[in-house]
């Protein structure tokens, strides 16, 4: 049986745990395969090289849609520069035309946009499968840093973070 | 698939070509997620829990842990779940006792779960895989998603808007040849066991191991074409556990999907998409009569189309439907309270609620939408009009005793500004029987305003939601259903992107949502702080209440727990 004492230092000791700094060691971002809109495959190997942002949204998700107009618009703006961003869906495989319409009515670039049903990318990036959330990737296909969940004015912090990496030589 | 599992040492010992993916990639990289929950819940008057007289306060502490490890081709993930109920002090007849409530309640005699470490803690290995990744070819072994098509065959992923996790345990190959794709894959199905966002009173369970196998080719880049066919067959076990599943691994088969999709990108200036799938039932007399009610089993088919394309500002989606039977292969899931095929709806998902689940369960349903989005920069209003025809009246899960038609009117607007955002719903919708059984009707609205508090970078997020459902008059001895109301708010204010403050307020009358509010019969009203100390790194404490109920997202339906109290939750990726 628990007494107050145990339910005490249960709490601190997980606590503490889940906050635990584990050593800093940079994750390489594993390949993924997945279809854009326009049916091409694309692969994060196509990008090596240049900075990566991957976005994950979903047709149902406010936030995502507010964060969306400002990463497309960084990667308008910071293509030539180095920058890629990738809109990758966790809707569900019979949402596929949902997705293509509100591109298409966004005026976005569907090559940019790219369908997960199986959940491919989201096991390697996601797997909490949180929307929106946001995956920097370097030159040197090394994770850098993740964004869970947006609030209006966080993507000043991401966009700094982009143009931080797109400076790095390597 | 046997094929494909032979070739696979071949495939692999092949030269690899030069992909950075693989050589110059030799270290173990790791990644993590983490999610902590403590939950003090008040306890409410559900009448579910009531059965196990469990205590008025107590502790659920929750933690989810994912962890990834990869280096070069391989790959190894794994989820671990773990749940823990401690029981506060409370008297009873004078004495003062500790009891928690327990995991497994209303347990049968053949679908109890082995409680290793008790009635209280529980812990599992939900998920884990090893995957091995070329250019060429993917084998997974261990737990993954699938879904094939447009999910009429096959739909099986995670679906966080719920809290529902099913995957399929067992190993998958996909080769890519060129513009070829070919996929085999064969195992079992696997049913969460902890729920992450909701209560777990009770809520572990034996789970039937229901096996899948399919096999799928697509041939992408045909053109402007990509066509697919397809095929699964669905073996559903009687018994619990693992044994369950091995002692049917090679019994009869008890639904068969095959089907093609093909997709068009731009021919005439429309993309298009195409399912059709013919369903069989090869169960005898003496097999799975619940699939069809005890009567003979009948052949099923799922015939979907969508084209969309522009018209100078304004971009139009017409979708049409017609299924008959798919819904079958999901009844002997509805126990674990997930499906494995899911196909559109064409209907406005955040509106379909229990009375209106023709939606998502009707075995004779046909019918068709369209939609028009005005693309005026950053203000893009829409229309959608749709009208379905249910035949289906021997489920008895629609309430409905003829046949009937179903209109249904959406419009809304998104406004993305620079500081305000505008995201706005608003349905109607109609049920008309046949024979004078009268008519449900529906309206429902949903609105999301994003906007600037004037204060440095200060915002609010106001949301709403409400729906009045009006079952109509009851007429020829059939009961009609009860109205209802429900309606939920709430309000965020956040000084700065990295901490706020939400307010809720909810009342619903819905007779689905069992258990009374906290701030009165149909009340419940909570508040919520965040702050998030890093950039993924989220800390949330709630205190107050939510209603329970059946919720719908995504093409499926659920139970949801009520809840009373307050939680604390660390989330993060390190």
């Amino acid at each position: 049986m628990w007494n107050r004492r145990d339910l005490v230092l249960t709490a601190a000791g997980a606590l503490a745990a889940a906050a635990l700094p584990l050593p800093a060691a940079a994750a390489t971002a594993s390949n993924f395969s997945l279809r854009n809109l326009a049916g091409k495959e694309v692969n994060l190997t196509d990008y090596e090289g240049r900075v990566v942002l991957l976005s994950f949204w979903a047709t149902w998700c406010g936030p995502c849609k507010v964060e969306m107009k400002h990463l497309h618009e960084y990667h308008t703006e910071l293509a030539e520069k180095g920058l890629t961003v990738l809109f990758i869906s966790i809707d569900d495989a019979r949402a596929a035309m949902a997705v293509k319409q509100y591109v298409k009515k966004q005026g976005y670039d569907e090559a940019q946009f790219l369908l997960d049903p199986q959940s491919e990318a989201v096991a390697l990036f996601n797997a909490k499968k949180t929307v929106p959330l946001s995956v920097l990737i370097d030159k040197k296909r090394e994770i850098v840093k993740t964004w869970e969940g947006f609030n209006p004015g966080e993507e000043v912090a991401v966009k700094e973070a982009i143009l931080a990496e797109l400076a790095k030589n390597t | 698939m046997l094929a494909l599992i032979a070739w696979l040492p071949a495939a692999a010992a092949e030269p690899e070509p030069p992909d950075a993916d693989a050589a110059d990639k030799p270290h173990v990289s790791t990644t993590f997620t983490n999610d902590f929950e403590l939950r003090l819940q008040n306890f409410d008057p559900t009448p579910l829990v009531q059965i196990g007289g469990p205590p008025p306060k107590f502790v659920e502490q929750l933690d989810r842990l994912t962890a990834r490890a990869s280096s070069g081709r391989w790959a190894a993930n794994v989820q671990v779940d773990e749940v823990a109920f401690v029981g506060l002090p409370y008297e009873v007849d004078g004495q003062v006792v500790h009891t928690p409530p327990p995991l497994i309640l209303n347990c049968g005699l053949d679908q109890c779960v082995q409680a290793p470490f008790g009635e209280h803690f529980y812990a599992n290995p939900e998920k884990f895989s090893v995957t091995y990744d070329t250019p060429d070819l993917d084998v997974a072994v261990g737990d993954f998603y699938a879904a094939f098509g447009y999910g009429a065959a096959l739909n099986l992923n995670r679906n966080v808007d719920i809290d529902v996790d099913t995957s399929i345990q067992g190993a998958r190959v996909v080769a890519s040849p060129g513009p070829w794709e070919v996929t085999a894959l064969a195992g079992m199905l696997n049913r969460q066991q902890v729920f992450a966002d909701n209560p777990n009173i009770g809520m572990l369970q034996g789970d039937k191991r229901h096996l899948v196998g399919a096999f799928r080719v697509q041939r992408h880049e045909l053109g402007p074409a990509a066509i697919g066919l397809h095929g699964v067959a669905y073996d559903f076990v009687d018994a619990y556990g693992l044994s369950g599943a091995f002692d049917e691994a090679f019994s009869r088969t008890d639904a068969l999907v095959g089907g093609g999709t093909v997709e068009l990108f731009g021919v005439g200036g429309v993309d298009w998409q195409l399912e059709g799938d013919v369903l069989g039932f090869p169960t005898d007399e003496e097999g799975h009569s619940d699939l069809f009610g005890g009567r003979a089993p009948e052949f099923g088919h799922a015939l979907y189309a969508s084209a969309s394309f522009a018209v100078g500002p304004t971009i139009w989606t017409v979708d049409a439907k017609k299924y008959r039977n798919v819904n079958r292969i999901n009844g002997p899931l509805a126990a674990e309270q997930y499906q494995a095929v899911v196909p559109p709806t064409l209907e406005y998902e955040r509106a379909i609620n229990f009375n209106t689940a023709a939606a998502l369960t009707s075995n004779d349903i046909a019918g068709a939408r369209a939609r028009v989005d005005f693309a005026l920069g950053a203000v893009t209003p829409y229309v959608s009009v749709a009208v379905f025809r249910d035949a289906d009246t021997d489920n008895a899960t629609q309430h409905a005793p003829a046949p009937e038609t179903i209109g249904t009117v959406v419009g809304g607007v998104e406004a993305l500004l620079d500081d305000f955002t505008v995201l706005l719903n608003a349905l109607g919708r109609l049920e008309q029987r046949d024979d004078d059984f009268g008519q449900d009707r529906q309206v429902y609205g949903d609105v999301d305003l994003k906007f600037p508090l004037g204060i440095g970078e200060a915002h609010g997020d106001l949301v709403v939601s409400g729906q009045r459902f009006l079952g109509g008059p009851e007429v020829g001895g059939f009961a009609s259903d009860l109205d209802w109301t429900e309606a939920s708010t709430s309000l965020t204010l956040a000084p700065t992107p990295e901490a706020g403050i939400t307010g809720y307020l909810d009342y619903t009358t819905n007779p689905f949502a069992l258990a009374g509010g906290n701030l009165g019969p149909y009340n419940f009203g909570a508040l919520e702080l965040y702050v998030k100390p890093s950039s993924a790194w989220t800390v949330k404490a709630f205190y107050g209440g939510y209603a329970a109920g059946i919720r719908c997202s995504g093409g499926q339906c659920r139970n949801v727990p009520a809840f009373t109290g307050s939680r604390l939750a660390v989330t993060g990726t390190f």
